[in-house]
């Protein structure tokens, strides 16, 4: 894990500055989630599926080291090599070993957030070799010098002119050019060349197999499919977590990911790698990092479910409103939250609770993670070990009070009517009303919901 | 301890077990036409479809679409309905396949819910090809149309058939600023031609 520490608030807060641009993100991310909402529309049965796909990682997750150990022996049947990572250093050196052996100096990399995960670009720079990020989003931020901001929308939190002077200093396309459509084919030219030049591809999974030893990668640039059938060498880099049973799995998972994603039937592209192609060699590394240790909770193995289709992101109204690096993790928005304390308990404890815990990623998690929950239970255990702010603890601890007193509670409720009507606007909204900043308060209702102020 | 050792021991003492396996998903029967569906997704996904009555109408049709077919380079894994231009030492040497023009290719199951056709790894000499050529046909059956990918998955999963791609239209980004781009790293268009009766 890199040492990206700052708490989500302020990071958050930076991000509202441009409000402009934030309100762009905020819409463009609404727009996708739009777009999943008809996309799940048109399948009829899209909640049984739902269900299917959770039911068949739950069973997948309960027997995960069975199901691991057929996969292994499927994959080396089928001509690959198999090798297990516990943690990003062992990757990345693994990674690197299988390199050096075959004398690569160039890779092209299509989209894993599992290297991201694992820092391996720095790593594999360092030690002198290549690495092109082929995906166009993820190009764009490597030219740029930073982290994709979203897992499947990477360059979300760029604008067309932002690209169009990253590209003006990268590819030399026309200073001013900002055309969606040129900048693209100046990424397609520079990139295919690289391909060509490049003797490994290294691409992340989407699902694996164990009865067949079967990978699946899904993308719609066709970058991945050119990494792997162009070099001769192709490292495939999965985390533990995304097995599926049986080949027919697929159906479920397929019809439900680039819907989920960002509404599209399908990706243009959904490849199914079972070993090498004839004169070529297929690598396969396995990752722990701390799965293991999430499959250990109870609470909050559902998170190993998850197929990194983003839609959580695209709903959430904090994600929305404060941008993919606001998190300051390589997975941000509800997931990244749920994930993050597994592997950084202390760095990232104000993450659970970026949320405003309305469950509607919940309600479009394609594999039904309980994702609200979720997030509640890591307060819990931020609480427990006494990592919630004071400011958090001194709320909740004002709030059991009157909510416990009945009487209270309709006396305060009647003086903040009154007093929210009476007050200088100056001393509503100072610095010390945090639900003041950057938002209007409702206007305070005449009677309250209890006394039948019902609208 | 090896680490694939310490992680399956590891894995070993997390996972709780007992949960059966689901049964295998019947979907719900489709409400449209396939063909009206399957044309439908195409469009949507930025590809083509033509109906053919027989696989001799090809030739007209591509020469139709791109005038210049003959000066072209052409790679056809159905040579009796195009023949290919390339020399055969061209086919498995990627410099040279980058300079594809159109790639003809026989495709197997098609998918009425999302336009996805599956292309068998094998149908090919090498791999690269379906992805370098600048423009893709996929020559199809019309009785190979099936409703959902539940089927299309039954039938690669009856006859063993793990290596292929499902291709779904051209190539695409919305990378920049979500704005739509046909044409991305991979083919620029993709024309499924479907043939004779369901
Ligand atoms: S948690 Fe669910 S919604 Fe979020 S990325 Fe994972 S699968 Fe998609």
């Amino acid at each position: 894990m890199s040492a990206r520490t700052e708490a989500h608030p302020p990071a958050a807060a930076r991000f509202l500055d441009d409000g402009a641009h934030a309100a762009w993100h905020d819409a463009a991310l609404w727009n996708v989630r739009d777009r999943r909402d008809k996309a799940a529309a048109s399948v009829p049965d899209w909640e049984r599926l739902r269900e299917q796909a959770t039911r068949i990682k739950q069973h997948t997750l309960a027997h995960l080291p069975d199901y691991l150990e057929q996969f292994e022996r499927a994959a080396r049947a089928a001509g690959a090599t198999v090798h297990w990572a516990k943690d990003p250093e062992e990757f990345r050196v693994l990674v690197h070993g299988l390199l050096k052996q075959h004398g690569v100096t160039s890779v092209a990399k299509s989209k894993s957030m599992l290297t991201e995960e694992c820092a391996l670009n720095p790593y594999l720079e360092a030690q002198g070799i290549e690495v092109v990020d082929t995906d166009l989003g993820e190009r764009v931020v490597q030219l740029n010098q930073e982290h994709p901001s979203h897992i499947v929308l990477p360059a979300i939190h760029l604008n067309k002119q932002q690209i169009g002077r990253i590209f003006e200093k990268n590819l030399g396309t026309a200073p001013g050019n900002d055309s969606a459509e040129e900048l693209t084919e100046a990424a397609r030219q520079d990139l295919r060349a690289r391909y060509l030049h490049a003797q490994a591809g290294i691409t992340g999974v989407n699902f694996a197999v164990a009865e067949t030893g079967t990978l699946v990668v899904c993308t719609n640039e066709a970058n991945a499919d050119l990494g792997m059938t162009v070099p001769k060498l192709h490292i495939a880099c999965m985390g533990l977590e995304k097995l599926v049973p049986r080949f027919e799995d697929l159906a479920v998972f397929t019809r439900l990911l680039a819907r989920s994603g960002t509404g599209q039937a399908i990706t243009a592209y959904t490849s199914h790698v079972t070993g090498p192609a004839p004169g070529s060699e297929l690598h396969i590394v396995l990752l722990d990092n701390g799965r293991s240790a999430l499959l250990a909770r109870d609470r909050f193995r559902n998170a190993l479910k998850c197929i990194r289709c983003g839609a959580c992101m695209n709903t959430c109204p904090v994600f929305r409103r404060s941008g993919g690096h606001s998190y300051n993790h390589v997975i941000p928005g509800p997931i990244g939250s749920v994930l993050a304390p597994n592997v950084a308990f202390e760095q990232t404890e104000t993450l659970p609770f970026a949320s405003s815990l309305c469950g509607s990623c919940t309600e479009v998690c394609p594999v039904k993670i309980d994702l609200h929950k979720q997030l509640l239970y890591w307060r819990e255990e931020l609480a427990k070990e006494g990592r919630v702010p004071l400011s958090k603890q001194l709320g909740a601890h004002v709030f059991t009070f009157v909510a416990t007193r009945p009487w209270l509670f309709k006396l305060g409720g009647r003086m903040m009517r009154l007093s929210l009507r009476i007050t200088p606007r100056a001393l509503v909204y100072g610095p010390w009303n945090a639900w003041g900043k950057r938002r209007e308060l409702p206007v305070p209702p005449k009677r309250s919901y209890l006394d039948g102020g019902r609208p | 301890m090896s680490s694939r050792d310490t992680i399956l021991k590891a894995l070993r003492e997390a996972a709780p077990g007992g949960v059966e396996a689901p049964a295998m998903y019947t979907p719900d029967a489709p409400a449209a036409d396939l063909l009206e569906s399957f044309e439908f997704r195409l469009k949507a996904c930025g590809g083509e479809l033509a109906v053919l009555r027989s696989v001799e109408e090809l030739a007209p049709l591509l020469s139709a679409r791109w005038p210049d077919l003959a000066e072209r380079s052409v790679y056809s894994t159905n040579p009796a309905a195009v023949p290919t231009s390339l020399p055969e030492a061209a086919f498995t040497d990627t410099a040279a396949l980058q300079h594809l023009d159109l790639a003809i290719v026989d495709g197997c199951e098609c998918v009425a819910e999302n336009a996805a056709v599956w292309v068998p790894a094998g149908a090919v000499p090498h791999r690269s090809l379906l992805y370098l050529a600048e423009h893709l046909v996929l020559i199809v059956r019309r009785d190979a149309l099936l409703p959902t990918m539940h089927e299309a998955y039954a039938r690669l999963a009856q006859r063993g058939d793990t290596s292929g791609y499902f291709i779904a239209g051209p190539s695409k980004t919305s990378d920049i600023a979500q704005c739509l781009v046909i044409g991305a790293q991979g083919p620029r268009s993709c024309l499924v031609c479907m043939v004779g009766d369901a």
